[in-house]
């Protein structure tokens, strides 16, 4: 799978072996499944997590390995931050960017704030929470409990209890 | 991982749940209470209470193009702070707020002299226009005469009434001087009423003063720096007002009367000024009982930032003044902050109580003493019936 880097020409990965390049400033990530990303140290490091690894002389050469992240949410996540890092100053074309890019399903969303949780990056995260909370908003409580696969554990005059207190916010 | 996609969400950890609900508003958050046990739980856990929607804020006040709310709390688009909802909301002017019930006014174009009223509740977006009151006729429509209208509603003392208090004040003729005539619209009577049991008395003057309804007592600050109490609002069986009116003092340390605000804590009301010169903001709080009786809450002081100094002023004629650069415009006791603006700057600040740090807010303030009003969404239904 290649990674889109900050100018937009694809890097393959797989080429060369050192990885924390300083002329160029690229790393190699690698999901959970074993594919390998080439990023720029820049749009890397909007990852707090990663940052914080760079930082602290962590990375070794071979890369960064990223148990906790897939391959498709990963590369989901790196082209949010190739794009952000790229002209941050272009507001309109990153809130259209934005908009598309959380066009997708409910649980690519939640896998993208999992991703999104592990790796520290906080834009995204806000990005992503956001987008789920007014999706949600004016759902029913049934419809919460199937799609966060939640069992209702209470009993029925429980339930009703608490929706007698919070009777105004079902009107 | 595809075949578990459906059950993905479950793996969500609490405190991402709590990350997307601290995006929802508060009436969705209320009703996700509901989904089940551990949702319940989060709103008590003081780990995540930080995070979760709370009851919508803002300050109210008239701007050019009508009524705005500066909002005070994230997620607050689900609050129609310009009143929208009301059928003349363009030519509506702010009165009033109190504890989440709004008043407003209008003059009808076919008689001038009458001034209608409206009481609204932006939240629910629940509305009642109240009968006109006879007063607003002759002679009290006329020159020399300024009202000043309070709204008091008080959900935790009686959820099911509001009242509206119509000052008639004397401003020009320095004989009749002060409030000569009150009148009182009650929602469970749903009339005016004059109230017989005021006495005249010349000292007593409020122009769009600070004011709080606490525990079924309306308390108004006089301008010369005493506050107006009026309890006992509800009438007698026979039509005879119970009514009952007390002047009492305010902390004798308070100087800068212009520049501060009333609060309320569940049981007594709070009052906040600057002093030195606004190094410091004191707060104080009423034991009530007889005789009544000031104590100190808090005196917290006031970063440089605010840029505090060169406080006196000289008039030409030798006399000087203090001055303060801020005025406290709002005192809220539960959520622990003290809203403040800074006349030179004009910017709004907030400063936590707690941790003493003052963060700002809003740029291009109006900083004319008395502004804003302080207002707290509030959810119960709007009392009194459809006229």
């Amino acid at each position: 799978m290649a990674a889109t880097t900050a100018d937009g020409s694809k890097v393959v990965g797989g080429g060369e072996k050192s990885n924390v390049d300083e002329e160029s400033k690229m790393i190699t990530l690698f999901s959970s499944d074993g594919e390998r990303f080439e990023v720029t140290q820049e749009a890397a490091a909007m990852s707090q997590t990663i940052h914080h690894m760079m930082e602290d002389g962590c990375v070794d050469d071979e890369g960064v390995h990223l148990p906790n992240v897939g391959s498709s949410i990963l590369a989901m996540v790196i082209e949010y931050c190739n794009r952000h890092v790229a002209s941050p100053d272009e507001k309109e074309d990153i809130r259209s960017f934005d908009a598309g890019f959380v066009n997708v399903e409910h649980h690519t969303l939640f896998d993208i704030i999992r991703a999104a949780n592990y790796l520290d990056v906080k834009e995204l995260m806000d990005l992503c929470c956001q987008t789920v909370a007014d999706s949600i908003k004016s759902k029913s409580v049934e419809e919460i409990r199937e799609l966060f696969g939640i069992v209702n554990d209470f009993t029925p005059e429980e339930e009703a209890e608490i929706r007698k207190e919070n009777q105004w916010a079902f009107e | 991982m595809d075949c578990k996609k459906q059950f993905s969400a479950g793996f969500l950890t609490d405190d991402l749940v709590v990350e997307i609900l601290s995006w929802v508003p508060f009436k969705s958050f209320c009703r996700f209470k509901s989904v089940c046990k551990a949702w319940l739980a989060f709103s008590s856990d003081p780990h995540y209470r930080g995070k979760l929607p709370k009851i919508p804020t803002g300050l109210l006040r008239e701007g050019r193009t009508g009524i705005q709310l500066v909002s005070l709390s994230p997620n607050n688009e689900e609050i129609d702070g310009a009143l929208t909802f009301l059928p003349h909301y363009k030519k509506l002017e702010f009165v009033d707020c109190c504890n989440g019930l709004v008043l407003c006014k209008y003059k009808s174009i076919s008689n001038v002299a009458y001034t209608h009223f409206i009481v609204c509740n932006p939240a629910t977006q629940e509305w009642r226009e109240l009968p006109v009151s006879e007063s607003h006729g002759h002679p009290y429509g006329r020159d020399g005469y300024r009202c000043t209208t309070i709204l008091a509603f008080d959900p935790s003392w009686s959820a099911q009434s509001f009242y509206v208090f119509n000052f008639w004040q004397n401003v020009s003729n320095s004989w009749a001087r002060g409030i000569s005539r009150i009148e009182v619209f009650s929602s469970d009577l749903c009339t005016w009423h004059v109230d017989d049991a005021w006495i005249w008395n010349h000292r007593i003057l409020m122009v769009n003063t600070p004011h709080s309804y606490i525990g079924g007592a309306l308390h108004v600050q006089t301008s010369s720096g005493e506050i107006l109490v009026v309890d006992g609002l509800h009438r007698t069986s026979y039509g005879m007002s119970s009514t009952n009116f007390t002047i009492i003092k305010l902390p004798h340390e308070c100087c800068h009367l212009m520049d501060g605000c009333f609060g309320q804590s569940p049981r007594s009301l709070l009052c906040a000024f600057p002093e030195e010169c606004g190094r410091t903001v004191a707060v104080f709080s009423l034991d009530a009982g007889s005789p009544y009786k000031w104590s100190v809450k808090h005196r917290l002081s006031m970063p440089d930032a605010l840029g505090i100094g060169n406080n006196i002023e000289f008039c030409d004629d030798g006399s000087w003044l203090l001055r303060c650069s801020y005025h406290v415009v709002a005192l809220d006791f539960v959520r622990d902050v003290l809203f403040l603006i800074d006349k030179e700057a004009k910017k709004l600040l907030v400063y936590n109580i707690s941790t003493g740090k003052l963060s700002k807010i809003k740029d291009g303030c109006l900083t004319r003493t008395w502004a804003y009003r302080y207002y707290v969404a509030c959810y119960s239904k709007l009392p009194g019936r459809a006229m």
